[in-house]
């Protein structure tokens, strides 16, 4: 634990150094949210802006998920740290955990980025009937992109060639999982491919704790939010150990 | 002669830097996917809102913009010279810097043209837009203009940025999001306010757009050839202003040797 809070605190004090750097991901949130308010707003679908204001949160933490923690170890390697991250008795997943679960954390921003340009560019004020499920979905929304991101920092970081995706992801996850068009307006049988895609389950949360209508299963949902982003904790786990051990084994840290 | 000469090899600079980046499977099953979906994505928003109609706008702007978004690196690609140290070079050989600029940023127009292409006419299929093999002709020159439209206003960009390169990502992405936002894309340009209006119509894509719109729906073709001339005037004026950007910006690098300190 003490390894983990002391990654998230330097991770903290990077970012907030490095504030153009890190955060440039939640400056596109606000444009992202006027494009997608723009388009249900002119068509006279008032009761959908909800729909409209929460794509941006989860476009925020999917790109802080891919575009800077999923760059960590690249960039600790450019600027001649991941040897001595990886020199150090700390487990290097659990370092990773630390300051990957930091950065997106940040991304949670996005909420209030997305509400404000509702209220401020289009006079809509966005009412939040059920706070009780929206927070904890936010927060457990953190905890499984941090989970997918981890995965992702130890793909990129295997081949050069693997990061030319790293731009081609957004919009098929965006689609897959359902961030603005609930999924069942995809074809069935993408469907299930959404499904195991965190966003699907949050996206729909999310929704939901903007409508008045009561809720169901809600600790269910949320449990299988978590449990995703658990699977990718497991899988990015696994994958920076094995990087980890083979750079090491081949003296190859600094030059991968 | 010189200066197709230097364009010549900057392209094939160019070409190096692209495929650096992309191999054709990576393009195809990487780059192209995203764009369907991103195409579709938007597509499906119009489902949501339960109108054919809506669909189909959201299909002909998203399907065009996604390739004026490829030709928007061309921000990016400006300021590599920067990084590669080539840039005090560039500056104080005896030919202009243009064609140099334009050879090595034109493989991101190429890729915006074919991304754009590839995209409206998979959109047209797979959404079963009214498309006959004549008007998918006429509208292709269209599409064309507006990726170059697009360009031209990322040459004037990337001349900006190359005097603070760490803006690059920043500038090209807030740009593209905003042409999304009030340049005809997504939602009419009438709906903004009249300022924005005003900013909408200078830029790049909203006529581009607009005339494609108007030759799908079969309205007169002097008002489609309006509306493309239009597209016209705004990229020669982006490129004018692109020109006389880089022509300044290395003239002042020359008077004060700040060539390099940026």
């Amino acid at each position: 634990m003490r390894v983990l809070v002391a990654a998230a605190r330097a991770q903290f004090q990077m970012t907030v150094r490095n504030l153009g750097s890190d955060l440039f991901n939640l400056v596109t949130v606000p444009f992202f949210a006027v494009v997608f308010i723009a388009i249900v707003k002119q068509s006279g679908r008032s009761s959908l802006i909800g729909y409209a204001v929460m794509a941006p949160v989860l476009i925020a933490l999917w790109q802080m998920a891919i575009f800077v923690a999923g760059e960590l170890i690249n960039r600790d390697r450019w600027q001649g740290l991941l040897e001595a991250v990886i020199a150090t008795p700390a487990p290097f997943a659990l370092v990773m955990l630390g300051r990957i679960g930091t950065i997106c954390a940040f991304g949670l921003a996005g909420f209030a980025e997305s509400w404000l340009v509702a209220r401020i560019v289009f006079g809509v004020t966005v009412p939040i009937p059920h706070p009780e499920v929206l927070l904890p979905t936010l927060a457990c929304a953190a905890f499984a992109s941090t989970g997918t991101a981890l995965v992702f920092s130890a793909l990129f970081s295997m081949r050069e060639s693997a990061r030319v995706f790293q731009n081609s992801i957004s919009y098929p996850f965006y689609l897959l999982g359902g961030i603005l068009v609930p999924v069942t307006y995809l074809p069935w049988w993408l469907q299930p491919a959404s499904r195991v895609i965190f966003l699907s389950w949050t996206a729909d949360l999310l929704r939901d704790s903007l409508q008045p209508a009561p809720l169901v299963a809600v600790p269910q949902r949320l449990a299988i939010v978590v449990l995703l982003g658990f699977a990718g904790l497991v899988v990015g786990w696994f994958l920076l150990h094995r990087i980890v051990d083979r750079l090491r084994h081949e003296g190859t840290i600094g030059l991968a | 002669m010189t200066a197709l000469r230097i364009l010549r090899n900057a392209m094939h600079l160019g070409y190096v830097d692209f495929r650096y980046q992309w191999s054709p499977a990576s393009w195809l099953g990487g780059w192209c996917v995203r764009v369907l979906a991103q195409t579709t994505f938007f597509a499906l928003i119009g489902q949501l809102l339960g109108s054919p109609l809506k669909v189909e706008y959201l299909l002909i702007g998203n399907s065009i913009m996604v390739g004026c978004e490829a030709a928007l690196l061309a921000v990016q690609a400006t300021t590599w010279e920067r990084f590669d140290g080539t840039y005090p070079l560039l500056v104080v050989a005896p030919a202009s810097m243009l064609p140099s600029v334009v050879g090595r940023t034109s493989a991101w127009l190429i890729d915006g043209v074919a991304t754009a292409v590839i995209a409206f006419y998979a959109a047209a299929l797979i959404f079963r837009l009214p498309l006959t093999p004549v008007l998918a002709l006429e509208v292709l020159p269209l599409i064309v203009l507006t990726c170059i439209s697009a360009y031209c206003l990322a040459l004037f960009l990337g001349a900006l940025v190359s005097l603070k390169p760490s803006l690059r990502n920043m500038v090209s992405q807030v740009m593209r999001l905003s042409m999304m936002a009030i340049c005809g894309v997504n939602v009419p340009v009438t709906f903004w306010p009249p300022a924005v209006q005003a900013i909408a119509n200078v830029l790049p894509v909203t006529h581009g757009v607009q005339a494609v719109r108007m030759a799908l729906a079969g309205r007169p073709a002097v008002g489609v050839l309006t509306s493309a001339l239009l597209e016209v005037v705004v990229a020669a004026s982006w490129l004018l202003v692109a020109v006389v950007s880089f022509n300044r910006i290395a003239e002042r690098g020359r008077t004060d040797g700040s060539i390099e300190l940026v």
